[in-house]
Order: C-alpha cells, then sequence, then structure tokens
C-alpha cells in the first residue's frame, strides 16, 4: 500500500487527486477549507453592507436571505468543521508517533465527500432560484417544497448531507488513529492535549454527525414524497433532530482549536499543561454533556423540558472553568514568550470568555424569551466561533505552519495580523450585544429607523472590513514567507510532543525513529534529563513520572 | 405580578453583575501572569503540574455559582410561564406567510391584519392576557421587545402563555422572530395599550361575530 502510494505520487494530477498521506489529506482539507472561508467572508461583508443603513437595499429579501444562509451553512459546514477536522488528520498521527493515520484510502475519500458537498452546495448560486435560503437550519416547514421551491434548496440539502458525512469519515480515521496507532509507552494518559481534544471531538462527531446526515435524507424525502414531518409535532421533531447535531457541532468547531490553545500556551509558557488530569476529565464531562444540551436552542418553542436543558447547559460552566483554571496555571509560573502563537492563544482566552459567559446568560430560559433570535444571539456565538475558535485556529496555524512547511510566518505581519483582527472582531461583534438587546432581529435585511441602531450597525459594519484588511495581512503573511523563507528546522519553539521530534515538514512515514514516551511532554522530559545531566544531580526523569 | 418584562429585567440583574464580575477577574489574572511570567533573562520555568485540592475548592465555588443561578432561573421560570386560571381576556393569535391576526372569542372581534401591513393589537393595560399562539404555515414567533419576551407560533400547535401590559398610552411594536421567508422582516403587529376603560370603549365599537371588515 505504502509503495504503491509513493508511485502514485509522482503522476502529477494523479497524485494531487489520490495522495493518501495524511499531511496531504490535511493540507488540501485547509486550502479547501480557506477559500470558503473568503467565499464566506465576501458574504459577510455584503450582509454588513445591507445592514449599514437601516434600508439600505443593497439586495432584495430574496438575495439577503441567500446571503445569510449561504454565510453561516459556508462558515460552519465548510470551514470551521473541516479545518477542526483536518488540525486533527494532520497532527494526530505525529503527535502518538504513527507513519500513517489509520484508513487513509478512507480519509482520503472523506476529503472528496467534503469538497463535492461544498461544490454543490455553492452550485445553488448557478440555479435560477438561487441557493438554499431557509437559513443554515433549514427548519421544516420552512424548507419543504411549497415554501423553498427551487433546486437550489435541494443542493443546499445534498451540500450539507456530503460535506457532513466527508468529515464524519475523517474524524474516525483520526480516531481510529488515536484507538489503534499509538507508540509503545503512549498511553491514553499521554497523550498530548491537543490529541485529547481531537480524541473528544471525533466522539461528539460519531455520535452527532449521522443525526444530521439522516435529518438531511429525510428533509430531501419530505420536500419530494412529503410524509415525513407533516403530522402534528413534525417540525418540533425536525429541530430535535437538528439540534441533537447542531450542539454537539458548536463544541467539534471548538475543542479542537482549544486544544491547539493548550499546546500554544504550554509550549510557549516553557512548561507542562497544568492540571492534565482535570483537563482530560472536563473535556469528557463536556463530551457527555454535549449531547443533553440541545433543546437550549428550543426554549422559546414551548415544547421542550426547559428546566432539565437550563440545567445541563448551566452546568458547562463547571469543565469550561477547569479548562481555564488549568490553562491560567499553565501561563503562572512559566517563561511565557509574546510571540504571535501567543498572542492569538491569549487574545481566545479574553474573547472566548465573553462568547461564554453570555452563553450562560442564554442557558436560562427566561432570559432567553427576550434576547432569542436578536442580535444578542449572533453576538454570542461570533464571540465563541470566530474571537473564540477562529482566534485559537490562528494560534495554532503560527504555532504548526513552520511544521507543516518548513518555513517560520513572519513575526511583524503575524503582529500585525493580530492586532488588526482583534480590533476588528471586537469592533464589529461587541455591539450587537447592544443593538439585539434592545431587539434587533437576525436575519431581516433592514431594521426601523426610528430604533436608533444605525451608528451601532455602522461600527459593525466597519469592522467587518478591518477584518477583511487583517485576512489580507495574513494571506501576505504567507505568501512573503513562502517565497522568501526563513528556515524552521525541526523544532523551532522548544516543542513538547512527537510531532516537533522529526523534520519539517515530516518526511512521508514521519519519523525516522522515536523518543521514548513517559509523558505527555517526551521532548520536555528528553531536554529536562541532559539539563539534569549536566549539573550532574538527579538523574532519572521525575517529572515525567508525576505528570505521566 | 409584575409581568415578563419584570421578570425579565430581574433576573438579568442577576446574571450580568455576575458575568461582568467572572468577566473582570479572570482578564485581570490573565493580565497579571502575562506581565509577571513574561520571558526575561534568568526565569525558569516551573515544572509543578498540577494543585489538585485548589482545584477542587475552585470547582466547587464554580458549581456553587452555577446551581445559584439554576435555582433564581428556576423560580422566575416558574412564574413567567405560570398561566392564570381565569385571565380578563383571551386572544387568539395566529401567523401566516407574512402577516399577524388577532381574534377575541369572548368578544366576538376579529382583526385578520392585511398582507405588508402591520396588524393592530388592543389590549388593556394591568390585566391578564392569555395569549393561544399558532401558525398556519411555517414557524413564525410572536416577539414583543417591550414585553421582553417571545414564543414560537408552531403549526398544529398552540402555544398558550399570560401577558400584563403595565402600563397604560403605551405604543409599541411587535414582530415576528422566527425567520419564515421573504416577508419575514415586514411581518410585524402594532401594540396599542389603553386604560380598562378605553379598551371597554374599544370593543363596543368593533363589529361582532368575527366578520372580516
Amino acid at each position: 500500500m505504502s509503495t504503491a502510494a509513493v508511485s502514485i505520487r509522482s503522476l502529477g494530477l494523479v497524485g494531487v487527486i489520490g495522495a493518501t498521506d495524511h499531511k496531504s489529506i490535511a493540507r488540501r482539507t485547509v486550502v479547501v477549507a480557506f477559500a470558503f472561508f473568503i467565499a464566506g467572508g465576501i458574504l459577510a461583508l455584503l450582509i454588513r453592507t445591507q445592514l449599514a443603513t437601516p434600508s439600505t437595499g443593497l439586495v432584495g429579501a430574496d438575495a439577503f436571505d441567500a446571503l445569510f444562509t449561504m454565510h453561516g451553512s459556508t462558515m460552519i459546514y465548510l470551514f470551521l468543521v473541516p479545518t477542526a477536522i483536518a488540525l486533527g488528520v494532520y497532527l494526530v498521527p505525529l503527535q502518538v508517533g504513527a507513519a500513517e493515520i489509520a484508513g487513509p484510502r478512507l480519509c482520503l475519500t472523506g476529503f472528496w465527500l467534503y469538497v463535492s458537498g461544498g461544490l454543490v452546495m455553492w452550485s445553488g448560486y448557478l440555479t435560477v432560484d438561487g441557493p438554499g435560503a431557509a437559513g443554515w437550519t433549514a427548519f421544516d416547514p420552512l424548507s419543504d417544497s411549497p415554501h423553498s421551491p427551487g433546486v437550489g434548496m435541494d443542493f443546499w440539502i445534498f451540500g450539507v448531507m456530503l460535506a457532513t458525512l466527508g468529515c464524519l469519515v475523517m474524524a474516525s480515521c483520526v480516531l481510529g488513529t488515536i484507538v489503534a496507532r499509538r507508540a509503545p509507552g503512549m498511553t491514553l494518559l499521554r497523550l498530548a492535549p491537543f490529541t485529547w481534544t481531537m480524541l473528544v471531538t471525533c466522539l461528539m462527531v460519531i455520535v452527532s454527525f449521522p443525526v444530521l446526515v439522516i435529518a438531511m435524507a429525510l428533509l430531501w424525502i419530505q420536500r419530494d414524497f412529503g410524509g415525513i414531518f407533516d403530522s402534528t409535532g413534525g417540525p418540533i421533531a425536525y429541530q430535535n433532530l437538528f439540534w441533537f447535531y447542531g450542539h454537539p457541532v458548536v463544541y467539534v468547531m471548538f475543542f479542537p482549536f482549544v486544544g491547539a490553545v493548550a499546546e500554544v500556551v504550554s509550549v510557549h509558557s516553557g512548561r507542562r499543561l497544568f492540571g492534565y488530569r482535570p483537563f482530560a476529565i472536563s473535556l469528557l464531562a463536556f463530551t457527555a454533556l454535549s449531547t443533553s444540551v440541545w433543546a437550549h436552542h428550543m426554549f422559546t418553542t414551548g415544547q421542550v423540558a426547559n428546566r432539565y436543558f437550563a440545567l445541563t447547559s448551566t452546568a458547562l460552566a463547571v469543565p469550561a472553568g477547569i479548562e481555564y483554571f488549568d490553562l491560567i496555571a499553565t501561563l503562572a509560573g512559566g517563561r511565557i514568550r509574546l510571540r504571535t502563537p501567543m498572542l492569538f492563544a491569549l487574545a481566545f482566552l479574553v474573547q472566548f470568555l465573553i462568547g461564554g459567559l453570555t452563553g450562560i446568560l442564554l442557558g436560562s430560559p427566561p432570559l432567553d424569551y427576550d434576547v432569542h433570535n436578536t442580535y444578542f444571539v449572533i453576538a454570542h456565538f461570533h464571540y465563541a466561533l470566530f474571537a473564540g475558535s477562529l482566534f485559537g485556529c490562528f494560534a495554532g496555524v503560527y504555532h504548526w505552519f513552520p511544521k507543516v512547511t518548513g518555513v517560520m510566518l513572519r513575526e511583524r505581519l503575524g503582529r500585525l495580523h493580530f492586532w488588526v483582527m482583534t480590533l476588528g472582531a471586537n469592533l464589529t461583534f461587541f455591539p450587537m450585544f447592544i443593538d439585539g438587546w434592545e431587539g434587533m432581529r437576525r436575519r431581516t435585511d433592514s431594521y426601523p429607523a426610528s430604533a436608533g441602531w444605525q451608528t451601532l450597525n455602522d461600527l459593525s459594519t466597519a469592522g467587518a472590513g478591518v477584518i477583511a484588511i487583517s485576512v489580507v495581512v495574513f494571506v501576505v503573511n504567507v505568501a512573503r514567507s513562502l517565497r522568501d523563507p526563513e528556515p524552521a528546522g525541526p523544532d523551532p519553539w522548544d516543542g513538547h510532543t512527537l510531532e516537533w521530534a522529526t523534520s519539517s515538514p515530516p518526511p512521508r512515514h514521519n519519523f525516522a525513529g522515536l523518543p521514548p514516551v513517559r509523558s505527555p511532554a517526551p521532548l520536555l522530559d528528553l531536554r529536562e534529563a541532559a539539563t539534569a545531566r549536566s549539573v550532574g544531580d538527579s538523574p532519572t526523569p521525575i517529572h515525567a513520572e508525576a505528570a505521566g | 405580578m409584575g409581568g415578563t418584562r419584570h421578570e425579565f429585567r430581574a433576573l438579568w440583574g442577576v446574571y450580568l453583575p455576575i458575568a461582568v464580575t467572572v468577566f473582570v477577574i479572570v482578564a485581570l489574572a490573565l493580565g497579571f501572569v502575562v506581565v509577571r511570567f513574561r520571558d526575561r533573562p534568568g526565569r525558569t520555568a516551573s515544572t509543578r503540574t498540577g494543585a489538585p485540592r485548589a482545584e477542587l475548592v475552585y470547582v466547587l465555588a464554580v458549581a456553587a455559582i452555577a446551581a445559584t443561578l439554576v435555582i433564581v432561573t428556576f423560580r422566575t421560570e416558574s412564574r413567567v410561564d405560570a398561566l392564570a386560571a381565569s385571565p380578563a381576556l383571551r386572544i387568539s393569535a395566529t401567523g401566516s406567510d407574512w402577516r399577524w391576526s388577532f381574534y377575541y372569542p369572548a368578544q366576538g372581534i376579529d382583526e385578520p391584519g392585511r398582507d405588508q401591513a402591520p396588524t393592530d393589537l388592543y389590549v388593556p393595560a394591568g390585566q391578564t392576557i392569555e395569549f393561544d399562539l399558532t401558525s398556519l404555515d411555517v414557524i413564525h414567533a410572536f416577539y414583543v421587545p417591550y414585553e421582553d419576551y417571545q414564543r414560537a407560533a408552531i403549526p398544529k400547535v398552540i402555544n398558550r402563555f399570560d401577558l400584563v401590559f403595565p402600563k397604560p398610552g403605551v405604543e409599541t411594536s411587535g414582530y415576528c422572530n422566527e425567520f419564515c421567508g421573504i416577508g419575514h422582516t415586514e411581518m410585524r403587529f402594532e401594540v396599542h395599550v389603553l386604560t380598562p376603560t378605553a379598551f371597554a370603549a374599544w370593543v363596543s365599537r368593533q363589529p361582532r361575530s368575527g366578520a372580516p371588515r
């Protein structure tokens, strides 16, 4: 199999299509996902332009409905979820010391399912009636054929189905790698922090993604044949199915980036993750709770057990609190290098906190009765997913780009990217808390001039422009770093985990040899043992055992 | 009974200060740690990897705050979700693409509404009004920001809830707040809060038996 893969690689185009190296699959996934991020971002700029004044009228109501539907769908199904999984496809085999991902051809199939899903969803723009326009949630009956006629809606359904199936397949390969491909000595309690977050992410994917695939199939049958959601309670049944996927997916789009932040905080503080076991337990608690909180999206329907879901949703504060404790305690006592990855990680901690704390507010049904479906909710989940997850993602990008490409990203451009993006994110999303609290509704193409929301909306629109500039700075940084490379070497950050024990980029089968694995930070063990030897005392790696 | 507006603001007054306090504490701790432990010549990183007892105390504190919030929420929700045994007035509210219609069954008054125009909703101040909410097609939501309250209007389901409009003379807007297609933005109604006497006079002026005007 491996020889076949190598020989295919030399075949040019066939190699691009069919390469089964997990690193190649992950790189291609990230490149495609970034293209969708740009596309979804352009839709966001159009939305913000429309809302710059109470009735700008840049596009009509139908085009606006397609804009916010495709913006949300693209960012979730085609950008954040695949990027989160791709991070695992690249890094997990390296972090567990495997030569190859489990099921490489399956993983490649997942990539192509995802790509075809994205293309199918977006080809709705080529149809007469336009793409899906029933929101990223596509609630029934709005998404049925009388209310959403047009083949674009069917394209949307099949696009979501294919992309989600692709991510499910890729995640199952990552999970298989963690279960079956770990290096000798790597027990579950010696997994790298990022691999732990991928483990729980994949568990959530495997529990929840099949439900969405089935819900989409049912939606399509409903559109063409009926009889699925027609009876009393049918629309609520769809929402239960959708949100059973739709809440775990929020954590799928979050935990890999928490893992990236944990690695960055730990490595760039020069010390082991503080509270490794509580951190792992909190991840498992989150995973368990993730399947019991979905109906907090349905408090205002009057058709779910609000108290139960308020209880489980508020309980999430406990594992989230553990993660904050461990990350801040890792920084305390460290030797903190404030390079670009650390800047993004710190901003993640501050900004996600705003998203998380407002999430606790939304977990209270009487509060949700007011702010549900207002811009308060938009502000909340953009603080969680943009100012949180995406900042964690960029922390990981700046941290691992040297490993993936062999060259460093420019530090000054990185800082510029960081500060401009931080300004843009807060300028865009903070004002939405205020106009949302005052009752500005989401998914509307205009708002009453008398409401006095124009200044707040202008700030948001200006902020979206600032975000766009920061993305351009990032692209320039990548282009310049690749064209005029500063070689990174195998381990530019004094890393802790096994991906830094091989060349950058790693060879086809990842490792020439592995160091002994006696803790979650085997490279730090080696460094500490060397220091101990040179000082001449304490020859045994005590800390390795304490942490392992 | 102070109504949904009062309940919402009281509960918000519990949650928001706690959220702001937690944010300030964490942000200050983070800022302090980053300044105190930044890389300087001669600094070595600590090798301590855990403080189980301190972490347990911290976890119990977070859990206590979460438990308090859940209890306060449950109490408020009991009052907000409660239905009066004999409300002063019943109104059937129905959403459809893209208009609101209101029917006063005891009075036989029908406000069928028109497309592209807000429907008028006349209510007496200070009295408990039961709304029986449903939809004729897709899911809509009945949302009155002034009352800090909304409820989904679901086809084939009747959602019942009580509202009290505390002050007479209030003119405020209500909206559909569940995306329902191209007419969603304009799917509105206008709430007119009258004194009970003025409301009685308004009732007596209306044509009866629900005949469309």
